[in-house]
C-alpha cells in the first residue's frame, strides 16, 4: 500500500537551543539556564526554569541515565528537553549533575517532526548538538535540524537508544506488554493526567505510545520518560523509569496513577476501536505501519473518525485475502459517511481501485 | 487532546494556607504551591494563624543545614526554648541534616522543585516566661528558586507568597565565599532585599521595618566574623550593607557556624574535591533566632 508520507524529507528547520543545569560561572551557580539562544524571551525562561529537572529528577541512578521532556509553551512554541547525567553535582554534595539541553521550536516546526519529540532528538544528535558542555558560552547559536525519517536511521549509540522491551521495529510485543501499553495509550487519548511508575524502558514506552496516537492529538501533549514526577511540570502523560518505586511526593489526587507491573485496569472509552486495531499491530510487530498511519490523521481526533478510518483499513486488509468477497457495498457505505478527510479520500479510492481490479 | 480537570465539589475541597487554591480533600500537598495543606487545617484547629519565618540565601550559602540544626537546637530545648513539630513530615529536615552530618556528609541539594521541598512546622514558646505559644513554618527553599523569583517575579508564586506572609527573614549569606573576594553574595543579597522592600516597602516612612536577619553562614572560615558581624557586613558586603542602612530600620548582623572540622577528599577518577565534615561545632546557631523570636513576640 502507497502510503503519502507527511514528513517532508530532508527539510532543514532551525530551532532555537538552550542548556539548564548546574555550574558556577561568574554570574552564579545552581540550576539554570547557562546559555541560550538569543530569541529565547524572558517569559520562556521563566516558565522553563519552573518546569526543567533539577538536582535528583532523572528516575535512574545510573551515569549513562537520560530522560526526555516534551511540552506546548504558553508562548505557542513547544519544548523538546533531553536530560542526562554530567558528572557529580559542582558543590559536591553527593549526587549527580543533571545536564538538561533544550530544543524550542515553533509549531509547525513541530509537526514537521511529525510532533514526535524523538524524531527531533535523533535530528538533534545526527546535528551533533546533545553532548554535554559544561562551560558553554553564554550566547549559543539557533541549531538547524534536518527533518527525516528517523524510525530506521536512528544512532543506536544515542543516548536513550531503546532496547530490551521494545527495541527493534519489527519486535513483536507480547500480551501482557500490549495489555498495560493499550491502558496507557487509551487513559491519555482520554484526556486524563496519568503517571505509570516502574515503566521497564520508558523512552521506548514513550515512543511507542506516541507512534500510535494520531498526529492530530499530539499537538497539546505535554509528556517525559524517565524523569520523577513533579506537578510543577504541568504533564499530562509522565513515565517513571527505575527498578524501585518511583521516588516521587504523590501530592496531586487529580491524576491517575498507574504501576507498570500491576494487570491493568479496564478503560471503557469511546477510542477503544482505534486503541483495539494499535495493538493488534503492535502485537504481530508492524510498528513502523501503525506510525505510518498515526501520522496521516492530521484531522482525526475523535472516536466516530478514527473508528471511520480502522474501518476502511480492516476492508482493505479483507479485500487483499485470498477468496475475499469482493463487494461494493461496503464501500459505498463508507464513501456515504460525511466530510471525508485527505486520508480517508486515499484510503477510499485505494479500496475502490483494489475491488474493480479484482471484480 | 484536550486534558481532563477532575474538579471537585466545594463540600469536599481544602484551601491552602499559602496561596488560597483549591485543593480536594484527599490532598496531601498543594497541588498549586505544594505546601502541607495540613497547616491549614491546623490553623483552624488551633485558631491562631501560623508565623511564617522565610529562610533565604544564594544556592549552597547553607541554609538547609542550618535551618536543619536550628530545628534540633529547639527541639532539645536549647536556650529556654521548647518546640514540637506540629506534623511527623515537619521532622524530615531536622532529621536529614542531622543523620547526613553524623555520617560525615552534606545534606543533598534542595531540588528547585517546590513540591520536594520540606517544610519546618513546629510549636515553639520560651519557657520561663508567660507562655506563648507561636505556630512557625519555616519552609527549605531552594536557592535556585529563589534567584529565579527574584530575577523574574511570579516565577514561583508560593516564594512571594510566603514572603508576603511572612514576619520576618534570616537571610543566609556566605561568609566563607565572601572572604575568599567574591561577591556573589552581596550581589544576592542585595536583591533579595529589593524584592523584600518590594513586597513590604509601604510599612514605615524610616525605611521597612520589617525584620531581617543576616546570617554569615560558613564564619568558621573567617572567625573574625564573629567578633564583629556588622563590621564584617560593613567591610566585605558594602551593597547589602548600604541598602539596610538606608532602605531597611529592622535589620540585625550574625555570624554562625556548624562546622568543627573539614577535610577535603579527592579519588583519581574524579575532578572535584569534596569537602568532609569531620564533626560539627555550632556556634551562633540560635542567635539570629532567638533575636527573630523577640521580634515576633513584640
Amino acid at each position: 500500500m502507497d502510503v503519502q508520507s507527511a514528513v517532508s524529507l530532508n527539510r532543514t528547520i532551525q530551532v532555537d537551543q538552550a542548556i539548564f543545569t548546574s555550574i558556577r560561572t561568574p554570574m552564579g551557580e545552581g540550576y539554570r539556564i547557562v546559555a541560550c539562544s538569543s530569541a529565547i524571551k524572558e517569559q520562556e525562561k521563566k516558565e522553563l526554569a519552573r518546569r526543567l529537572p533539577s538536582h535528583g529528577s532523572l528516575c535512574e541512578s545510573s551515569p549513562s541515565a537520560t530522560a526526555l521532556l516534551s511540552f506546548p509553551m504558553a508562548s505557542g512554541r513547544h519544548c523538546v528537553a533531553l536530560s542526562q547525567y554530567a558528572g557529580h553535582e559542582h558543590t559536591a554534595r553527593g549526587g549527580s549533575r543533571v545536564f538538561t539541553r533544550l530544543i524550542l521550536l515553533q509549531r509547525s516546526h513541530f509537526a514537521t517532526f511529525d510532533r514526535d519529540p524523538f524524531a527531533i532528538r535523533d535530528a538533534a544528535s545526527r546535528a551533533g548538538a546533545i553532548h554535554v558542555d559544561l562551560k558553554p558560552s553564554h550566547e549559543l547559536e539557533p541549531l538547524e535540524l534536518v527533518a527525516g525519517r528517523t524510525a530506521d536511521t536512528c544512532d543506536n549509540n544515542l543516548p536513550g537508544a531503546e532496547e530490551v522491551l521494545m527495541g527493534a521495529s519489527e519486535a513483536i510485543l507480547d500480551e501482557a506488554t500490549c495489555a498495560r501499553l493499550k491502558y496507557v495509550l487509551e487513559t491519555t487519548m482520554c484526556g486524563e493526567q496519568l503517571m505509570v511508575s516502574r515503566a521497564a524502558s520508558a523512552s521506548s514506552m514513550l515512543r511507542r505510545l506516541l507512534q500510535a496516537i494520531p498526529i492530530a492529538m499530539r499537538a497539546d501533549l505535554s509528556a517525559s520518560a524517565g524523569l520523577n514526577y513533579s506537578p510543577h511540570r504541568e504533564l499530562q502523560l509522565a513515565l517513571l523509569s527505575g527498578g524501585a518505586a518511583a521516588k516521587h511526593r504523590l501530592a496531586d489526587k487529580d491524576f491517575v496513577s498507574y504501576d507498570w507491573h500491576d494487570v491493568p485496569p479496564p478503560v471503557d472509552s469511546r477510542f477503544g476501536i482505534w486503541v483495539s486495531f494499535v495493538g493488534r499491530h503492535w502485537e504481530s510487530g508492524r510498528h513502523d505501519r501503525l506510525n505510518e498511519i498515526a501520522g496521516l490523521l492530521t484531522h482525526e481526533n475523535t472516536p466516530e473518525q478514527l473508528a471511520l478510518v480502522v474501518s476502511l483499513y480492516e476492508d482493505m486488509e479483507r479485500a487483499l485475502e485470498p477468496n475475499a468477497v469482493r463487494s461494493e457495498e461496503r464501500l459505498n457505505t463508507r464513501s456515504g459517511a460525511q466530510q471525508q478527510s485527505g486520508v480517508r479520500t486515499t484510503l477510499l479510492n485505494q479500496l475502490r481501485a483494489l475491488l474493480r481490479i479484482e471484480s | 487532546m484536550a486534558v481532563k480537570q477532575r474538579t471537585k465539589s466545594p463540600a469536599s475541597a481544602q484551601t491552602c494556607l499559602i496561596c488560597d487554591a483549591p485543593n480536594s480533600l484527599e490532598n496531601v500537598q498543594c497541588k498549586a504551591c505544594a505546601a502541607p495543606l495540613s497547616i491549614a487545617e491546623d490553623a483552624a484547629a488551633q485558631k491562631r494563624d501560623p508565623c511564617i519565618l522565610s529562610i533565604l540565601g544564594d544556592s549552597n550559602s547553607g541554609k538547609t543545614v542550618y535551618l536543619g540544626f536550628l530545628m534540633d537546637l529547639l527541639s532539645q530545648r536549647a536556650n529556654d526554648f521548647e518546640a514540637s513539630p506540629r506534623a511527623g513530615y515537619a521532622v524530615e529536615l531536622q532529621q536529614r541534616v542531622i543523620s547526613y552530618m553524623a555520617h560525615r556528609m552534606f545534606p543533598p541539594k534542595t531540588p528547585i522543585e517546590a513540591d520536594q521541598w520540606l517544610w519546618a512546622y513546629y510549636r515553639v514558646c520560651r519557657q520561663h516566661r508567660p507562655t506563648r505559644w507561636i505556630d512557625l513554618i519555616m519552609p527549605d527553599l531552594a536557592g535556585e528558586a529563589i534567584a529565579a523569583e527574584i530575577a523574574s517575579p511570579f516565577t514561583f508564586r508560593v516564594i512571594h507568597n510566603l514572603l508576603a506572609m511572612a514576619r520576618g527573614t534570616l537571610l543566609i549569606v556566605d561568609a566563607a565565599q565572601t572572604a575568599a573576594g567574591s561577591t556573589q553574595q552581596d550581589f544576592f543579597a542585595l536583591k533579595c532585599l529589593s524584592y523584600i522592600e518590594n513586597i513590604h516597602g509601604k510599612e514605615g516612612r524610616k525605611g521597612v521595618r520589617f525584620p531581617i536577619a543576616i546570617v554569615l553562614s560558613k564564619a568558621d572560615h573567617c572567625s573574625t566574623c564573629f567578633d564583629d558581624p556588622a563590621g564584617f557586613v560593613e567591610a566585605n558586603l558594602n551593597r547589602l550593607w548600604n541598602m539596610c542602612q538606608s532602605r531597611f530600620s529592622n535589620v540585625e548582623f550574625f555570624a554562625c557556624s556548624v562546622v568543627g572540622s573539614l577535610a577535603y577528599a579527592a579519588s583519581e577518577q574524579d575532578d572535584y574535591v569534596r569537602p568532609i565534615p569531620l564533626h560539627t561545632s555550632l556556634r551562633g546557631v540560635m542567635e539570629p533566632f532567638e533575636w527573630m523570636f523577640n521580634q515576633l513576640s513584640a
